[in-house]
């Protein structure tokens, strides 16, 4: 029998075995939240009954005015583009919420996907984490409203990016996690980088700010 | 450096996260199969590639990934306006088309 | 008539200061009618005057420019000159160019600086090594100088060059063209104006055409900003403008016109001593006589005519470099430009007849003419005189994009040239 085993995309990185509590001793504190669950959601945000299915099966009200996103305790909802979001969540509850949705969706033009295995998202925290954004990424971050999120481009790569608590929280490809966390760590090196302490349940990063 | 305005995500965005597109509205032969060579290869690789106004195509590449048109002047990097592909379509015809 | 350039004159001219020298070419104010008109004076227009008046004959010709002499692409580009490339029609082409520039500072008594430094093309990953050979191979074929090294040779030869296994990309060889080379972007210009105005040559600049003259398919004259001029045949040899100019004439080409930068540093010892090109991390360098680094970048995306590109192009550029050569790293930056060039769909350049009588096409050069300057000028004078392609340009014709025979240099061309 072959055990299933999933291994974040910055395992490599043994970060859990580095992380202390957040302190003032570094400028910057990062870490992965690892192993949260993705669903790709396509629809027209014009077509109402979409809307209404989503939102009532997700239990919040689909983000559709651009660059914003929605969440409970349970789920957040990244808009994405106007036919396009990413629904993050804990990963043992992404199965049944991708169910539920396509249930509810069924004869409605759209597509749902679990793409967990394709995502994952790194924390920034800490009195430089705008700098270092400043750094990797050219979009003007300090003017970046909490509930908004922005797919923007980090070095050549891309992040979608929005505020989390005093910090930012980064969407990545999995298949960029690892250049993307390279860059940061260099891009952080002038103020120090600490590795932050995160609930590995990834609570952190669906706590909507 | 650029400054374009995304319909979609409506903000104003850095070039770096655009991708070009080309010309917009170039039209495809309605049959390629019956087309004559000439006119496919003016459709294919023939540009206008104006010193002026310039209807183009822009993909939004790391933000929402989507296509929209923007008229820029290439005599001077000025910018008309960004429209969703169907929007500048109506500016574009209401203008006369290329000129 | 003026008299060559010799260490004689040089000598006697410096007993007086330098006083007394006659200006290199005859700045001319335009007549009312020529055999032959070349609109744009930058290398190309130039070389073409003079091949039409050397070789064919043509006396009553004039080149008019809307700046200045060589003030276009000529003066902004970082001059390397090869003939390594892929498919037979272009490398028959650029070494027919690379042949002529190796007697060119005798043939035109103007020293145009031609240095056979060589050229390295860095190969990064398998796949670069493995189109590296095939390209060699075929230009061995063809008779030309190219060879594979391996990253150990390339670092003996460009010791500063980066080869180290951590790198980004790590260097795996390169090919290398060992006649290939630079010169002297301004003199190349010069030497051709002042040779074509020793034959009679109208020069004509701050004249910029603005509209043709067409009769049933035949074209009978230009307008231009100081009036209008008669002429048998016409030469358009504009670079980034030739679609404004082919739009006068109802012509679509198959050019975009983009944006191409580049940049110098300030003057250093001398530390490089030949020519590196990597298209996998987009920037190429070589070290000017003057001890600037001369640094190059691939196009800025989005058309353009501003002459002026983005600065992320540049930040990406230098950033290529200080990978290959970390040494640069502190090295400061003194100015940096932009050019305007006419790209095709497959890298090559057209130089052709047009459906209009009388009227011929040189452009499409893109990223990479200089080094074809003379080759061009030569075939493209051919092609007018006798209203008949040279075998050299047969397949640089614009027919190619209906007929499908295309010749695709991408790889070859890559960064810029
Ligand atoms: C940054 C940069 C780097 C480059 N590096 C290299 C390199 O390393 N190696 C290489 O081989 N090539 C290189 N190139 C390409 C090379 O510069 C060109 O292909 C080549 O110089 C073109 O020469 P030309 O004489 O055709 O054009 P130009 O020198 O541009 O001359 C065209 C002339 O036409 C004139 N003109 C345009 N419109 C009109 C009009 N309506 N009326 C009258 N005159 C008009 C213009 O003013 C201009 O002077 C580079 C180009 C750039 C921009
Ligand atoms: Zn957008």
């Amino acid at each position: 029998m072959l055990e299933h085993v999933s291994r974040s995309p910055l395992h490599a990185f043994g970060l859990p075995l580095q992380a202390t509590a957040i302190n003032d001793t570094r400028g910057v504190w990062a870490n992965e939240l690892p192993s949260l669950g993705y669903v790709s959601l396509r629809g027209d945000s014009k077509d109402r009954t979409f809307v209404e299915k989503v939102t009532h099966s997700l239990g919040v009200a689909l983000p559709t005015s651009p660059c914003t996103y929605a969440g409970t305790d349970g789920a957040k909802v990244l808009w994405i583009s106007p036919d396009e979001w990413l629904i993050v969540s804990q990963r043992d509850r992404i199965g049944s919420l991708a169910a539920d949705l396509k249930a509810a969706l069924q004869g409605v033009r759209s597509q749902v996907a679990d793409n967990s295995g394709g995502y994952t998202q790194v924390l920034l925290r800490g009195r430089n984490a705008l700098d270092v954004l400043q750094h990797t990424t050219v979009y003007d971050f300090a003017a970046l409203e909490p509930g908004r999120v922005v797919g923007t481009t980090f070095g050549k790569s891309s992040v979608y990016a929005h505020r989390s608590g005093e910090g930012f929280c980064l969407v990545m490809r999995r298949s960029f996690a690892d250049y993307i966390w390279r860059y940061l760590v260099r891009a952080a090196a002038p103020y120090g980088l600490g590795i932050a302490v995160v609930e590995t349940t990834g609570h952190a990063a669906l706590v909507v700010a | 450096m650029l400054v374009l305005f995304c319909p979609h995500c409506q903000e104003k965005r850095e070039e770096e996260e655009f991708g070009y597109g080309g010309e917009a509205f170039r039209i495809r032969p309605a049959s390629p199969d019956t087309a004559d060579d000439d006119t496919w290869a003016d459709y294919l690789f023939m540009r206008t590639n104006p010193k002026g106004w310039n209807w183009e195509l822009w993909s939004h590449a790391t933000g929402c990934r989507k296509f929209f048109v923007v008229k820029r002047n290439t005599a001077t990097n000025s910018i008309a306006g960004s429209w969703t592909l169907s929007d500048g379509r109506k500016v574009y015809d209401a203008e006369g088309g290329s000129q | 008539m003026k008299k060559d350039y010799s260490i004689w004159s040089l000598f006697t001219k410096g007993l007086n200061y330098n006083e007394g020298w006659d200006p290199a070419w005859r700045s001319a104010e335009l007549k009312p009618s020529y055999n032959v008109v070349i609109v744009g004076a930058g290398g190309h227009g130039l070389a073409t005057a003079y091949y039409l008046a050397k070789e064919h004959g043509v006396r009553d010709i004039a080149v008019i420019e809307k700046g200045y002499l060589g003030g276009g692409n000529t003066a902004r580009n970082t001059t390397i000159v090869r003939s390594n490339y892929l498919w037979d029609e272009a490398t028959m082409l650029y070494e027919h160019a690379l042949k002529l520039w190796e007697h060119l500072t005798e043939e035109l008594n103007f020293n145009v600086m031609f240095s056979q430094r060589g050229v390295f093309n860095l190969g990064h990953t398998l796949q670069d090594m493995r189109d590296i050979e095939r390209r060699v191979n075929a230009n061995v074929l063809n008779g030309v100088d190219a060879q594979v090294l391996d990253a150990a040779e390339v670092k003996r030869r460009i010791p500063i060059l980066n080869t180290s296994r951590n790198a980004r990309y790590p260097v795996l060889g390169a090919s290398y063209q060992p006649r290939a080379g630079v010169a002297r972007h301004d003199a190349v210009a010069w030497g051709f104006a002042r040779a074509a105005s020793k034959y009679g040559v109208d020069i004509v600049e701050n004249c910029e055409v603005t509209g043709m003259d067409i009769v049933n398919g035949r074209l009978q004259g230009l307008q231009t900003s100081r009036g209008s001029v008669r002429a048998d045949r016409v030469g358009c040899v504009a670079s980034g403008h030739s679609s404004v100019l082919a739009k006068m004439a109802g012509i679509r080409l198959p050019i975009e016109s983009h944006p191409l930068q580049a940049f110098v540093s300030e003057s250093m010892k001398p530390v490089l001593d030949t020519v590196v090109m990597s298209n996998a991390v987009h920037g190429y360098a070589s070290q000017s006589d003057k001890g600037e680094l001369v640094i190059g970048a691939g196009i800025d995306h989005y058309t353009s005519y501003t002459q002026r590109g983005s600065p992320h192009i540049i930040e990406h550029t230098a950033a290529a470099i200080i990978e290959l050569f970390p040494i640069f790293s502190r090295v400061r930056m003194n100015r940096q430009w932009g050019g305007i060039v006419d790209t095709t769909p497959d890298a090559c350049p057209i130089i052709s007849k047009t459906k209009v009588k009388g009227l011929y096409f040189n452009c499409g050069w893109g990223t990479g003419g200089f080094k074809a300057t003379p080759g061009s000028g030569n075939v493209f004078a051919h092609t007018i005189a006798n209203d008949e392609p040279h075998p050299l340009n047969k397949a640089f014709s614009l027919d190619r994009f209906s007929t499908g025979h295309l010749i695709d240099e991408h790889g070859a061309a890559a960064v810029a040239h």
